[in-house]
């Protein structure tokens, strides 16, 4: 199956759930973008993209048990399949081959 | 972990609300558990405030992405379908919804006048439709909560509600089928007085152990009341609400079996209820109330509760305690012949059954201001409409079918409406969360435990409905207008320019806009400025170093009705508990008086008619400055000296004045001048009115000084004062003078106020200066609302005539152009050009001051100077409006090159 291109916003949503390792839900992912990016995240965001990833195959999600704390619910965890790890190797080859060569052009650009 | 207030503060219901219905199903609880989260971590970095309204603006993204993710192109082909179902049955495609976007931004004047317009319209709608609704069907978050009744007597004889129904009850538990669990409830309220002295007021309702199986809810700690906790001689017991368990006793289980102080009697706490358990109102504990049988009107008054049977109506319940209600009255006829009984929805009110009517008048009345709005907006519209005739000639001339041309247009007012209705109801939530906000918290008036300040969602589809109507009269008539015949002779004549013309509605609108402006704004205008003039004469008032508190007293002497005290018992009490109280206060340091009236200066008094007589000579009526009423308040002897108001002429009180029917009393200046004459030793009393006979007479010993509080046309309102005790003063306000800050002084009352009489309680402490600001706050904000109104009747006519202009200026572009090439001169153009704007402008302000005259010569025997001066005003305004609002457009066409305009032709 061709691998769908990714967006550079769902580049971001695919890493973080990668650097944050294991079953993640919403909140912990808007807040890894936001303190990584340093930018503010809307989490209707962080859901669209989500959901879209989850229509292209590249993350799957489930309902987890209620969390381990006082009033803790269950949530909707999501964890990246091996073709969303597919999509961003390739993400990150086609911008390594444009950035190839330019870094003496781009030196003195701020 | 420990809960803070904070934290039980919710996100806004509305917002969760939108959230949900954005979200697909199968991830919609998930994404709202962690939206709650979020929103709490926000709101422990931020505040409550900026969490809320970052809420707000998170449910706005919400529905705006998955509405959009809705609509996206998708390989799908089942989603293809259900867009092209869409599409065909609507004629409205996801593409006419981001045009339509496109729209608001490429025509902001439109967006934001139109927009602000509906908005407010459909503001007003929501407002009148939940007020409506819950008056009429109140959602009551108990179990069969539609299916709770209140039953309720009614003597004719008295021409009042008739609460000492205890017999009744037992006849109504006997027979009645149609109602179960019919159960009394009397409401009052009581200190509650800790261990270490702490007193606070809470609401205490007793009530017939059957209360808690008809509300259908189990207590959370403990047991509910027994029916063997009614009998004589049982042990007193209570049952705590869950916020008065958790606020007085820290939440703490144990509470159970110990022993707590209500008023002067102590009760058992055997049990808590859950959160929000609040029956029949705000209540906060619950005792016993016993049954023992009574003879027909008597009794304690109570309240009477109950639950429809399975399969029975509201009208066979009715029916049925038709038939019970006329067998008491053949078994007690000297008490019951006067008497019947209704059942009501619980929640409702008596009067509910006259709001069929005013629930007509006010959708009417909303739906006119909507249509008047809309009118306005679908002149805008179809002058931007007008604008865009070639683009619709093009498109026709491409195959475009009128209906698909016109579903366009109407995909665009559908997005303007839709944005204004988000708009309209943010600013209803708003609105709601501030009464809410004024009434519960700053005012700490009790509210009902069934009402809350969201909007519940049949509110808001009908606000949905009310956008779709909208949209409706602003899209479709200049859709059908943009349309017609004459886009075939467009089509024909390429280069003849705009077609479209405004029509006689469009005048009539404007006409009837600009006379509506002339007649509304000076009076709102003039109302908003005497109310503030007057505020500020009150503020003036030295009434920062007064602290206020309202007192009142239990009339029972323990937590039952049958220990009530009689009338002669209770006043004496009173009176012996005031001056107990005021010796203890005015030895506090910093206290310097202490007094109390039925009102204090600058709040309100009631209005009364006064006859004198002066000497034995003919009585006559005194015509008081206020349409000839003066106001009255009864005061302690010393509220002179305690306000330091200045005596001009003879005496003040006099210890022993108060309490004789008979009693002195001193007026104001006003009420002296109006009188004529020495007005000392003239006797004043009540006239008699409708059917209450004149009051008793009362000489005058004396004249103050005006405090110029109460300002009228004919100067300051006239004043009677008389001398009064506590009870007779009843409900009272206390008044106490400090020379050091208030703050911190009220719960010192509290402990002082036990200490004298458990069973007396204070309320609502504040300081004379925020009770002058709460009593005028709603009559200032009324006023701006009056002149927002008027002001956008300008903002729109000023609208409407630029519209006007525009579409006119861009019909005769080519025209004016030739003419100027010929010669002509700039002001014969202009004079061309503006000849039907200043016909309308003018016959607008001719009706509106015609219409203002006559209203003002029907309501008021002369015409003043006051009322004529500010309409000439803004009738130079709108003329003002009407000039700037046509320039505008005009100069446009005076810029034209002739060369251009013969190249045209």
């Amino acid at each position: 199956m061709p691998v769908q291109s990714l967006g550079e916003f769902e580049q971001m949503v695919l890493l973080a759930i990668v650097r944050l390792e294991g079953d993640v839900y919403g909140v912990p992912i808007t807040e890894e973008i936001e303190r990584c990016t340093g930018r503010s995240v809307s989490p209707a965001a962080v859901y669209v993209t989500l959901r879209r990833l989850e229509e292209k195959g590249y993350v799957r999600s489930w309902m987890s048990e209620a969390l381990p704390e006082p009033g803790g619910k269950p949530r909707r965890c999501v964890r990246v399949r091996a073709a969303g790890l597919q999509a961003l190797r390739e993400a990150r080859e086609r911008m390594d081959a444009l950035w190839r060569g330019l870094d003496p052009a781009l030196r003195g650009v701020r | 972990m420990s809960v803070t207030g904070e934290d039980r503060i919710s996100p806004p219901v509305f917002a969760a609300r939108l959230i949900g219905r954005s979200l697909p199903d199968e991830i919609r609880d998930a994404v709202l558990e962690d939206m709650d989260e979020l929103y709490r971590r926000r709101m422990k970095k931020s505040g409550v405030l900026r969490a809320q309204l970052w809420y707000c603006v998170q449910a706005l993204s919400f529905t705006s992405r998955f509405l959009w993710e809705r609509m996206r192109p998708s390989s799908d082909a089942a989603q293809l379908y259900e867009r092209e179902r869409v599409v065909m049955t609507t004629g409205i495609s996801w593409i006419d919804v981001k045009l339509g976007a496109r729209m608001l931004r490429k025509y902001p004047s439109v967006s934001i006048i139109g927009g602000l317009a509906l908005a407010a319209a459909i503001a007003l709608g929501a407002t009148a439709f939940e007020y409506m609704r819950s008056q009429l069907h109140p959602d009551i978050p108990l179990p069969d909560g539609d299916r709770l009744v209140q039953v309720e007597s009614w003597n004719s004889a008295e021409l009042g509600v008739e609460q000492r129904v205890m017999y009744d009850l037992s006849v109504w538990r006997a027979q009645l089928e149609s109602i179960e669990d019919l159960s009394a409830v009397r409401t009052f309220e009581r200190n509650l007085i800790a261990a270490d002295g702490a007193t606070a007021p809470v609401r205490v309702a007793e009530v017939t152990a059957s209360t808690f199986p008809l509300t259908g809810v189990q207590p959370l700690v403990g047991r509910a009341l027994l029916a063997s906790d009614e009998a004589a001689g049982a042990q007193p017991v209570a049952v705590l609400g869950y916020e008065l368990w958790r606020d007085r006793f820290g939440g703490d289980r144990s509470v159970i079996g110990r022993s707590i102080r209500l008023g002067r009697a102590d009760a058992t706490v055997v049990g808590v209820m859950p959160d929000g358990y609040a029956f029949p109102h705000s209540q906060q504990a619950w005792v016993p109330l016993s049954m023992t049988a009574r003879a027909p009107l008597e009794g304690a008054g109570i309240k009477v509760f109950g639950r429809l049977a399975k399969g029975a109506s509201l009208e066979k319940a009715q029916v049925e305690l038709d038939a019970v209600s006329r067998q008491i009255a053949a078994m007690s006829p000297a008490t019951h012949a006067q008497i019947s009984a209704d059942v009501r929805l619980f929640g409702t009110s008596r009067r509910t059954s006259a709001r069929p009517i005013i629930m007509l008048v006010l959708y009417i009345g909303t739906f006119m201001f909507l249509l008047a709005a809309c009118a306005n907006v679908a002149t805008l519209v179809f002058a931007r409409t007008a604008m865009r005739e070639s683009e619709i000639v093009v498109r026709s001339a491409l195959g475009a079918t009128r209906r698909r041309v016109m579903s366009q247009l109407f995909a665009e007012s559908l997005v303007l409406a839709g944005v204004s209705a988000v708009v309209g109801l943010g600013f209803v939530t708003a609105a709601l969360r501030y009464r809410w906000h004024q009434t519960a918290v700053v005012q700490q008036v009790p509210q009902a435990f069934w009402a809350d300040a969201s909007l519940e969602p049949e509110t808001i589809l009908y606000s949905v409905l009310l956008a779709v109507a909208g949209a409706v009269l602003i899209g479709l008539l200049p859709a059908i207008r943009a349309t017609g015949a004459q886009v075939q002779s467009a089509l024909q004549n390429m280069r003849g320019g705009p077609s479209m013309r405004f029509g006689g509605v469009w005048s009539v609108i404007i006409v009837l806009q600009v006379a509506f402006t002339v007649l509304c704004l000076p009076v709102s205008i003039g109302a908003s400025s005497e109310m503030r003039n007057d505020h500020t004469k009150r503020a003036e008032f030295p009434s920062k170093q007064v602290l206020t508190v309202r007192p009142e007293l239990d009339r029972e002497t323990g937590n039952s009705a049958a220990t009530e005290l009689t009338d002669a018992e209770y006043r004496t009490r009173m009176q012996t508990v005031y001056d107990e109280f005021r010796r203890r206060v005015l030895a506090e340091p910093g206290v310097t008086s202490v007094t109390f009236a039925d009102a204090l200066p600058g709040m309100s008094h009631p209005m009364v008619e006064l006859e004198a007589q002066r000497g034995s000579g003919p009585v006559f009526m005194v015509n008081a400055n206020r349409d000839g009423n003066a106001h009255i308040s009864r005061v302690d002897v010393n509220f002179f000296e305690a306000f330091s108001i200045p005596i001009v002429s003879g005496r003040s009180f006099q210890p022993g004045d108060a309490g004789s029917p008979a009693a002195p009393v001193v007026i104001n200046e006003s009420l002296a001048r109006n009188i004529g004459g020495n007005p000392l030793g003239v006797r004043l009393r009540t006239a008699a009115e409708g059917g209450s006979e004149a009051g008793s007479w009362h000489t005058v010993v004396g004249v103050h000084r005006n405090l110029q509080m109460d300002p009228t046309d004919r100067g300051e309102t006239d004043m009677i004062l008389v001398p009064s005790t506590l009870a007779d003063a009843f409900p009272a306000t206390m008044a106490i003078h400090m020379n050091r800050t208030l703050a911190g002084f009220a719960p010192r009352l509290n402990q002082i106020a036990t200490k004298i009489d458990p069973g007396l309680r204070l309320y609502d402490p504040a300081s004379l200066s925020e009770l002058i600001r709460r009593r005028d706050l709603p009559g200032i904000l009324a006023s701006f609302a009056a002149i927002g109104t008027a002001a956008m009747a300008v903002i729109l006519s000023a609208a409407g005539l630029y519209a006007l202009v525009s579409v006119s200026v861009s019909r005769r572009t080519r025209e004016v152009g030739i003419r100027l090439a010929l010669g002509a001169s700039t002001f014969s153009v202009m004079r061309s050009i503006f000849a039907r704007s200043a016909a309308q402008v003018g016959t607008g302000i001719l009706v509106g001051n015609v219409l203002a005259v006559t209203l003002v010569s029907v309501l008021s025997s002369q015409l003043k100077l006051d009322v004529l001066v500010p309409m000439l005003g803004v009738s130079l305004l709108m003329l003002l409006v009407g000039t700037i609002a046509c320039t505008i457009p005009a100069r446009r066409v005076l810029r034209v090159q002739p060369t251009d305009a013969f190249r045209e032709v």
